[in-house]
This record gives structure tokens, C-alpha cells and sequence, in this order.
């Protein structure tokens, strides 16, 4: 009994640093091959209507159930994260290299043009964010290249305004100074002292912006805003299946499920990831 | 001890109070608070400047014209009228107006103050003029040579050209009379305090939420049943349905269709199933190509799995299709049925004949509530079986009507439903006069001229049989040129809570409830 409690207690140990960030990146390292590989794992077409079986519960012929049209929801779950996980990677990485750019170039140069960067990107941030995304859709028009331009260009202050504030701290490290003192050009301080330095809070941040980004394109498509009607998206399968909410619960809730359970897994994942960056918040040893 | 005796006693008295019981649950009874639930809830209820249901309703509930419309029946019954005698030549309306009347502020009703009310769109000294109102159009009021009160208690119009459709059009929520103490007091803004002569007044109003109306002691056929009813709008049909389902709403138009299996077996619900007064259809723009080219449009007519769209996307509530005009109206021609066929070969072989390169890219808009979504990708799938490539297009309502408004739908899917029991309520769709804003633009349709000669003589006839043979000859040229394809005739379920009683079916299934008969069995 010693002994398993000995190796218990170091377990939970192991698991109380860990825990969250290993749960939520298994999970999400799921959710991401499932949907790469959709086409392997759904049983049958997303798109196939069977008229004749509309409604059906979940059964072993059809795990999630069937919607309104006869169409395979476990099957439209499997496809329905492309356009969301799409959108929102290439939103979040669009963003964190536009932010980059901006915050660089506004805490290296310092002077009025870091004054006229930080304001813009602060009027930016007064916006909520699917707010400014909702506007953005709504004056460049609906679709999921929108969506993600939108969700992009929502994202780029709070990456400009991280990296500034990292930058303008870096500046002043004596290898900076020291580097420059050697005759480095900027190009090269930037490139080989400050980027390298900044990468752990950046991907911090950059893991909880993809949790933003995945529900402001759910949002998005949910109300119409993003891929086009039918097509198999979790966001669009919960707008389509609201109205059946008493009488066919399955259809909207496996993809409400979904998004769920996968912006939970991204949030997790970026709080580990945070604890065992930050070293601040970096714990102590087991 | 019970002995034969005492049991028998004991068995009459519970015998009798069970009649008794039974008895009462059949007569009429007076009070309780009727709830309906609407899919929106207007600003006013100006009767010139209504929108969405939820207003017509109040307005419906709280008005009252010089006829009713007899929606089972077709023709018109009283209303402040009682009785009314039109000339031979269909030029000369002479009302009889009901004596002892008042409007809800207390006012009476008389000859005059139904002028007054009814020449409020063409007299722009009224100070509760405002220009486009609805009755200018709908009220045929540009047809009017003169309207007079030759004494306390009758009025005469006449009318320039004899037009069929008069009568029942004062049946119109457009058609209610307001009081001229109101039309002074409140001017332009007369639509937040609509005093009428209905079976129930305004009592309190919540601007784009509900409306509480009370039954109206004076009304000229007796006081309505319930002693009140609430008008509540609720933002989607999830959210009625649960209201529905809760007890909170006993009666509503707009649950969703898929719960009606479930809701047939419930027991606190009734399902009633309403007349085929409203038409489904897409518009062809054919003003635009690829729908200014009639072998498309003949192609999208066959390529439509109906069956499928009434079963999946209707959940069974329409009828097939035949033409513009219902299977209700004067003129109706069962033979259209033969061409509103699913026929897929047939498509494909009309749309190969066009020479256009397939696919042939197609919009299709539509608007984001009720089954339309539904409707819209069952449609596609048949279009794109046959060689469209379909986008659909979907819009809130102010942008779906924004766009055909301006020309730029190409295929659209919507509804008719008439308001009175007509058949130009539907024809009119097709008037010259409109083309511009409309779903098809029939401005560039070849026989726009013919059809708009047809609608006019249709008006203008006064014999039945007459008029029916104009409509049928309508109906043929309509189906000849397709700017409508037609998906179906609407059965609509009705939603009541079984303590509801003597719901009038017909009416409702088109929009127009009446509630003055109904009452609460609790």
C-alpha cells in the first residue's frame, strides 16, 4: 500500500503540473487528425440526403442521428471542423505576423511612429472582437475568406501590442546593447536576439487567441456570415438545427458538442503551455 | 353499509354532474387571457404602414371594416355594414351602416367618420395624412370617383371602373375604419393609438414585444368571448415552440413544422390543419439571364421534386401545386397540376436544347426563417441534378425584399397569401404596374402586356363565370411562360392549446385570425 501510494502521489504530482495542457493537447491533437483526415473517419458522405430517414436517433447505423435532410450527423461533425479550424489557424497566424511586424517595428523604432501604431491598434482593441470581425464581414461580404480576413485583422492589435511591450524591454538587454556596440545592423539584432526571445509568450497568446478565433468563426457561421448554407460547419449545423432543439435534440448538439469540447481542449492546452513557458508561473519541480 | 339503493343515488348524482360537467364544457364560456404567439411585433400599427404578421394580428384583432371576408366561403359578410346594395353597372356601392356603433374611445360610428377614415390616403389636408399608404393601392381608392355619407347611416361610392375585388377589399387589415377623434388627437402618429371598432381594444402596447387588447363591451355583435388577448413576438421559432410547450402562448402560427408529429400526441396540444390559401413558388427574374431564357425556366419547373419539397422541406403541410391561383379561388384550373410535374430527363434534355454551357450558375435567395432554408437546399439539389450550379442566397427579410426590390434576385423563393378570397389578390403579382420591384421583373416578359390586359378585364368583370374564364386563361398563359415556378399550396398547421376552442381555421391558415368567437374551456 506504501509503495502505490508513493507512486500515486507522484503520479498525481505529474498530473497536477501537467494535467490540463496534457487533456486538452491530446484531445486537440485528436479533434486536428480527425478533421484533416475527415474523409477517413466519416462513415458516409456528409452531403448524402436520405429523404426516407430524416430525424433518426443515434443508433448504430447512425452514431449521432440523421437531421432534417436525412444527412449523417456524425459524419457532418467529422467534416464540419475544416471550415472553422481553417479559418481560424490562418486567421491567428496572419494576425501574429502582421502583429509581429507592427509591434517590432513600433517598440525598435520608438518615436511618433510607435505613438501612431499604439493608438491605431488601441482604437482597434476598443472594439469587441467579433464585434469588429461582424463589421468587417459585413463591408467586404459573406464567406469564409471574409470570415478569416476578418477574424485576422480583429486579432492584429493584441499581437502588436504583446510584442511592442516584449520588444521595448528587449531593447535595453545588455546583449542587445552589446550586439549593437559590435556595429550589428538592426535587421540582425531583430533577427537573431529579439525574435528568438520573444517566441514563448508569444505562443502563449497566440494558443489562446486560436480558442478566440475558433468560437468567433463558429459565431460567424452560425449567423451567416461564412460558409455557405449546407455546407457541413459547426457553426452553420447549429444554426440549422436550433429550430429542432425539442423535437430532434441530436442535430444541433453533437456540433455544439464540438465546439465545445474543442475550444475547451485549445484553452487548456494554452494554459499549460503558459504555465511551462511563463517562468513566472512555472512551478516548482515534481 | 352500501345497500342497491344508496348506490344507484350515488351513481345518478355522479351520472348527472358529469353531464352537467359535459354540458358546460360544450357552451361558450366568457373570460381568461388568450396568448398568441407572432414572429415579429411591429412599431404601430398604423393600418397604412403595418409589417410583419405579429401587427397585422393586433390589427385584425382590434378592427373592423364595413365587411368581414368569409374565408370558407369566399364573398363578404358584415361588418360596420349592415347590408349594402352595388348598382348593375358594378359602379354604384350603396353601404347600410349598423346604428348604435362606437369606436373604442367612445366615439360613434357614423356615415361620416367611416368617410373620413377611409378618404384618409387621398386627402392630404388630413393631419393623419402621411403619402404610401398601403389603402391607397389596396383599398382600389384611385378608382374612386366619390365617397359620401348621404346621411348619418349610409354611404355611397362610386366607382370610375367597375372593379370585382371592391367589397371585399374593405375586409383588408388596410381596410379598418379609425375613429376621427383619434385621426385629429394623434395625427401621423395615430398607429400607436389605434382606436377602432373591433372586438377588442389596445390596452397596452410594447413597441416591437406584445400588445395587450381587451374585449370590447360595446361590440356590435357582442362582446368576445376571452377578456383578453395577448399579441407576443418571440425572435425564433425554438423560442415559441418552447413557449408553446411551457403553456405560456395557447395559440400560434409559427412553431416549427417538425414538431407537429410530436406535438399531435401531446396532451395540452392540438394540431389544426389549415386551408390551401398561401402559394410557394420561385420567382424567375426574367429581366436576367439565364432566366430571361423560357427553356430554363421550363427546365427549373421539372427539374422540382415536389413530393420531396412538400414531404422534407414542408414536413407535409402543402398541397401539390398547380398555378398562381388556389384551389380555393374563382377561376382555379386543375389542369396545371399536369405541368408543375417532376420530370428530370425532361429538364435536362430543355436545358441541353438552350445551348447554355452547363453547369449553368444560379442564385437562389431566400429568406432566413421558417422552412425556407430547408426549401432552398432541397431545391438546389434538384437544380444542380440536372445541370445548375446553384448559390444560394441567404437573407434576413428587410435584405431579401431589399434585393428583389431591386432587380438583382435571379431565382427566389417566397409566398402568397391573398388577404381576402380572391383570385386578383394572387394575379396582381403579375400587374405591369409593379414589375419593377417585383420577383419576377415580368416587365421583360414577353406577354407582360397580355397578362396585364387579363388582370384588368379580370377586375372589371362582374359575372362570376366570366371572370372565371379570364383567370383560367391567365393561369394557362402563366404556365406557358413560367415566371413562376410553383412548389406548393400551404396547409398550414395551426398550433392551439386544447383549451382553446372554436379556432377559425380558414382565416388563420392565411394570416387573418379572428378571434372575436373564440373562447377558453377552463
Amino acid at each position: 500500500m506504501r509503495a502505490d501510494r508513493t507512486i500515486g502521489s507522484r503520479l498525481g504530482a505529474y498530473w497536477r503540473q501537467y494535467d490540463i495542457a496534457l487533456v486538452g493537447g491530446a484531445v486537440f491533437a485528436f479533434i486536428l487528425l480527425v478533421t484533416i483526415l475527415a474523409s477517413a473517419f466519416a462513415p458516409y458522405d456528409p452531403m448524402a440526403r436520405n429523404i426516407k430517414n430524416r430525424f433518426a436517433t443515434p443508433s448504430t447505423d447512425y452514431r449521432f442521428g440523421t437531421d432534417q435532410l436525412g444527412r449523417d450527423v456524425l459524419s457532418r461533425v467529422i467534416h464540419g471542423g475544416r471550415p472553422i479550424l481553417a479559418a481560424s489557424f490562418t486567421a491567428v497566424l496572419s494576425a501574429l505576423a502582421v502583429g509581429t511586424i507592427i509591434g517590432v517595428a513600433g517598440g525598435y523604432i520608438g518615436g511618433w511612429p510607435d505613438t501612431a501604431l499604439m493608438r491605431l491598434m488601441d482604437v482597434m482593441l476598443s472594439f469587441p472582437s467579433i464585434l469588429l470581425a461582424i463589421l468587417i464581414v459585413a463591408t467586404l461580404g459573406v464567406g469564409l475568406l471574409n470570415v478569416t480576413v476578418a477574424i485576422g485583422f480583429a486579432m492584429v492589435p493584441v499581437f502588436a501590442r504583446l510584442v511592442r511591450s516584449i520588444v521595448i524591454t528587449l531593447v535595453y538587454e545588455e546583449y542587445v546593447l552589446a550586439a549593437r556596440s559590435l556595429g550589428a545592423s538592426d535587421l540582425h539584432i531583430i533577427r537573431k536576439h529579439i525574435l528568438p526571445n520573444m517566441m514563448p509568450p508569444i505562443i502563449v497568446q497566440a494558443s489562446a487567441m486560436l480558442a478566440v478565433a475558433i468560437g468567433v468563426a463558429s459565431a460567424l457561421n452560425f449567423i451567416g456570415l461564412g460558409v455557405e448554407p449546407g455546407t457541413p460547419d459547426w457553426g452553420m449545423m447549429v444554426a440549422e438545427g436550433q429550430r429542432l432543439i425539442f423535437d430532434a435534440p441530436h442535430v444541433p448538439l453533437f456540433p455544439g458538442l464540438a465546439i465545445t469540447i474543442t475550444v475547451l481542449s485549445v484553452n487548456y492546452l494554452g494554459d499549460g503551455l503558459r504555465d511551462h513557458l511563463d517562468p513566472r508561473l512555472r512551478r516548482q519541480g515534481i | 353499509m352500501f345497500n342497491l339503493r344508496t348506490f344507484s343515488t350515488i351513481l345518478i348524482v355522479i351520472l348527472f354532474l358529469v353531464s352537467l360537467g359535459t354540458a358546460t364544457a360544450q357552451d361558450p364560456q366568457y373570460g381568461g387571457t388568450l396568448v398568441f404567439g407572432a414572429e415579429s411585433m411591429g412599431d404601430s400599427f398604423d393600418i397604412g404602414f403595418w409589417h410583419g404578421f405579429g401587427g397585422v394580428h393586433v390589427i385584425d384583432t382590434i378592427g373592423e371594416g364595413l365587411v368581414r371576408a368569409d374565408f370558407e366561403n369566399g364573398g363578404a359578410q358584415p361588418g360596420l355594414a349592415e347590408s349594402w346594395e352595388i348598382s348593375d353597372d358594378g359602379l354604384v356601392y350603396t353601404f347600410h351602416i349598423r346604428e348604435g356603433m362606437t369606436f373604442h374611445d367612445g366615439e360613434p360610428v357614423t356615415a361620416d367618420a367611416i368617410v373620413r377614415s377611409m378618404k384618409r390616403p387621398i386627402n392630404p389636408d388630413d393631419p393623419s395624412y402621411i403619402e404610401g399608404m398601403y389603402m391607397y393601392g389596396n383599398q382600389g381608392a384611385s378608382n374612386w370617383e366619390s365617397l359620401e355619407a348621404v346621411d348619418e347611416h349610409t354611404i355611397v361610392l362610386t366607382l370610375m371602373q367597375p372593379n370585382a375585388t371592391q367589397l371585399l377589399v374593405f375586409s383588408r387589415p388596410d381596410g379598418v375604419i379609425i375613429s376621427p377623434k383619434a385621426l385629429d388627437e394623434y395625427g401621423t402618429e395615430v398607429g400607436l393609438n389605434v382606436s377602432a371598432a373591433g372586438p377588442f381594444k389596445i390596452e397596452r402596447f410594447v413597441p416591437g414585444q406584445e400588445a395587450v387588447l381587451a374585449a370590447n363591451e360595446d361590440y356590435w355583435a357582442g362582446r368576445p368571448y376571452v377578456d383578453r388577448v395577448v399579441i407576443r413576438a418571440y425572435p425564433d421559432e425554438a423560442g415559441i415552440l418552447a413557449a408553446l410547450e411551457a403553456g405560456e402562448i395557447d395559440m400560434t402560427l409559427y412553431a416549427p413544422f417538425t414538431s407537429v408529429p410530436r406535438l399531435q400526441n401531446s396532451d395540452n396540444i392540438r394540431v389544426e390543419v389549415g386551408a390551401p390559401l398561401v402559394n410557394l413558388f420561385a420567382g424567375a427574374n426574367v429581366a436576367m439571364a439565364p432566366l430571361d431564357n423560357l427553356l430554363v425556366r421550363s427546365a427549373i419547373n421539372y427539374a422540382l421534386d415536389r413530393e420531396v419539397l412538400i414531404e422534407a422541406g414542408l414536413n407535409g403541410f402543402a398541397e401539390m401545386p398547380a398555378s398562381l391561383i388556389g384551389p380555393l379561388d374563382l377561376g382555379f384550373d386543375e389542369s396545371g397540376r399536369e405541368i408543375s410535374v417532376y420530370d428530370p430527363e425532361r429538364a435536362r434534355e430543355l436545358i441541353a436544347e438552350s445551348g447554355l454551357e452547363t453547369p449553368i450558375p444560379l442564385d437562389l435567395a431566400y429568406e432566413n426563417n421558417r422552412f425556407w432554408p430547408q426549401l432552398a437546399e432541397l431545391i438546389a439539389a434538384d437544380l444542380e441534378a440536372v445541370g445548375f450550379d446553384v448559390t444560394l442566397d441567404r437573407l434576413d427579410t428587410g435584405s431579401f425584399w431589399g434585393k428583389v426590390g431591386d432587380g438583382q434576385t435571379q431565382l427566389s423563393i417566397n409566398q402568397r397569401s391573398t388577404f381576402v378570397p380572391d383570385p386578383h389578390g394572387k394575379a396582381i403579382l403579375m400587374a405591369r404596374a409593379g414589375a419593377e420591384g417585383s420577383q419576377t421583373q415580368h416587365h421583360a416578359l414577353q406577354a407582360a402586356d397580355e397578362l396585364d390586359a387579363l388582370i384588368t378585364a379580370g377586375i372589371s368583370t362582374a359575372d362570376p363565370e366570366e371572370r372565371a374564364a379570364i383567370y383560367q386563361e391567365f393561369q394557362a398563359l402563366m404556365l406557358e411562360q413560367l415566371p413562376y415556378i410553383y412548389i406548393g399550396y400551404l396547409t398550414p398547421p395551426i398550433f392551439v392549446n386544447k383549451r382553446v376552442q372554436n379556432v377559425e381555421t380558414f382565416g388563420t391558415a392565411g394570416g387573418r385570425i379572428n378571434l372575436r368567437g373564440v373562447w377558453l374551456s377552463e
